[in-house]
């Protein structure tokens, strides 16, 4: 059949109006983003074979020899990662594990024993191949776990307590935020004012997670560092006085919320359901927190590197403090996990770990982050005022 | 990239979002003291959080406040 004249000058019509349309929006897209500001850097992923796509929980960590490791938090076995990528057993945790995986995990200097919270209420055990420790004095919420020079930290949320009297505090100042191990007991070492809730509309236990949940190291003569995990912010926290010696932040000082999908609330309710949880439809969160810094590491030498989600993807930024000098690159082919990640200073390379052992590890060499062109964040602010 | 590390890339995808959203939840009881306007606050709840991403998604929570001002 022969189209009709009109018919075949419609279609002709459509397709250039078409066409124009599809060349008017490359036109718009190509002068609303000249391409992204920051550099990318090369990145080798990696998945080891004792670890391959295995959807449990993974840290990666590296002894003071620069001797790296990866723990797998279902079987708690630690692997010596090799210069080709592949992993050795070099021993399994005598760790307790009532959980699917561990939540948190934190190697010691000497690359002997790890502290791990299995949970985010705890409790906290120190393990390694011979035994596992239990130390007293825990109480609250975990919010990320490292190693000192002098023995273990736990950054936690401030104000989580077990006691339901309000009573019981109304003479209380402050509060534990960082706890040390001292004498087999865990004890503050850095304290805060008891928050304040100021958003109604989510439950007080989520936004007070959301607002404090903070990924903790040590540098440079044992100065504690805290980076927001849903804020750019990165504080210098010392046990002496009130407020961060120094506080780095880069765009909104406000944790944004995200509203969770229909799908997302049917998921969550059924996981629930399944678990024995009655009539969770009433309870279930109806917004999460926008994750904004993905891991934290302290190099050695006093540098601070941390993960960050980017609006042009995830980014490694690397905050100086003898210059107050934040810098960024863009991590080619590296995806933010939904979870926590972990980031580790190898001999020769900088290991960055996925949540889960599934999403594999990816490593950078220490030459490559050397001469990679880093770029100043311009957007930093310290101490609130605009960086110099 | 060939269709077969697509596939691959896409397959692990897929199974990271299932293992994220679908990790079993790990439930617990913990209280929190806080302030809210002028009322010192602690809230006791049964949460629930997913171990991968951290997030709690459930909370069924008892409240108890006292007046700052008395």
């Amino acid at each position: 059949m022969i189209p009709s004249p009109k018919v075949t000058h419609l279609a002709m019509r459509l397709l250039t109006g078409t066409a124009l349309v599809f060349f008017a929006s490359l036109a718009l897209a190509s002068a609303a983003k000249v391409g992204p500001e920051y550099a990318k850097l090369h990145t080798i992923r990696v998945q080891p074979a004792p670890l391959k796509d295995a959807l449990v929980t993974q840290f990666v960590a590296a002894d003071r020899k620069g001797r790296t490791f990866v723990l797998r938090g279902d079987t708690m076995q630690v692997f010596r990662l090799r210069d080709d990528g592949n992993a050795d057993l070099s021993a399994t945790l005598k760790c307790a594990n009532d959980s699917a995986f561990a939540y948190l995990a934190a190697m010691d200097p000497e690359g002997t024993r790890w502290l791990v919270s299995n949970s985010l209420m705890g409790p906290l055990f120190l393990c390694d191949s011979a035994e596992q420790q239990r130390p007293s004095g825990f109480i609250g919420m975990v919010s990320s776990v490292t190693y000192s020079r002098t023995g273990p930290l736990v950054a936690v949320i401030p104000g989580g307590s077990q006691g339901p009297d309000p009573e019981n505090f109304a003479g209380t100042a402050r509060v534990p935020r960082i706890l040390a191990l001292e004498d087999g007991r865990w004890k503050p070492v850095s304290t805060v004012p008891i928050p304040r809730v100021t958003n109604s509309s989510v439950a007080p236990i989520v936004q007070i997670k959301a607002q404090n949940d903070a990924f903790l190291c040590t540098g440079a003569k044992d100065s504690m560092w805290l980076a927001s995990l849903n804020t750019y912010h990165l504080q210098q926290i010392s046990s002496n006085t009130d407020k961060p010696t120094r506080d780095i932040a880069v765009g909104k000082n406000d944790v944004e919320w995200v509203k969770l999908t229909q799908r997302e609330k049917t998921n969550i309710v059924t996981n629930l359901k399944d678990q024995g949880v009655s009539h969770p439809e009433a309870g279930i969160a109806q917004t999460y927190p926008r994750n904004v810094i993905r891991a934290l590491v302290c190099e050695p030498h006093g540098t601070i590197y941390l993960l960050a989600n980017t609006p042009d993807g995830l980014a490694l930024d690397r905050f100086d403090p003898s210059q107050d000098l934040l810098e960024r690159v863009l991590l080619e082919g590296v995806a933010a996990s939904e979870g926590p990640m972990t980031v580790a200073f190898g001999t020769d390379e900088l290991w960055i770990a996925g949540r889960t052992a599934a999403e594999g590890l990816w490593r950078i060499s220490l030459n490559s982050l050397a001469t990679a062109p880093w770029k100043r964040v311009q957007e930093m602010t310290i101490d609130g005022k605009a960086a110099p | 990239m060939n269709r077969k590390t697509l596939f691959a890339a896409l397959g692990l995808a897929v199974a990271l979002i299932f293992s994220a959203s679908s990790a079993r939840a790990d439930c617990s009881t913990s209280c929190v003291t806080y302030y809210s306007g002028w009322q010192l606050c602690s809230t006791c709840c049964r949460t629930c959080f997913n171990p991968v991403t951290g997030q709690i998604t459930y909370s069924s929570c008892d409240t108890r406040c006292v007046d700052l001002a008395q």
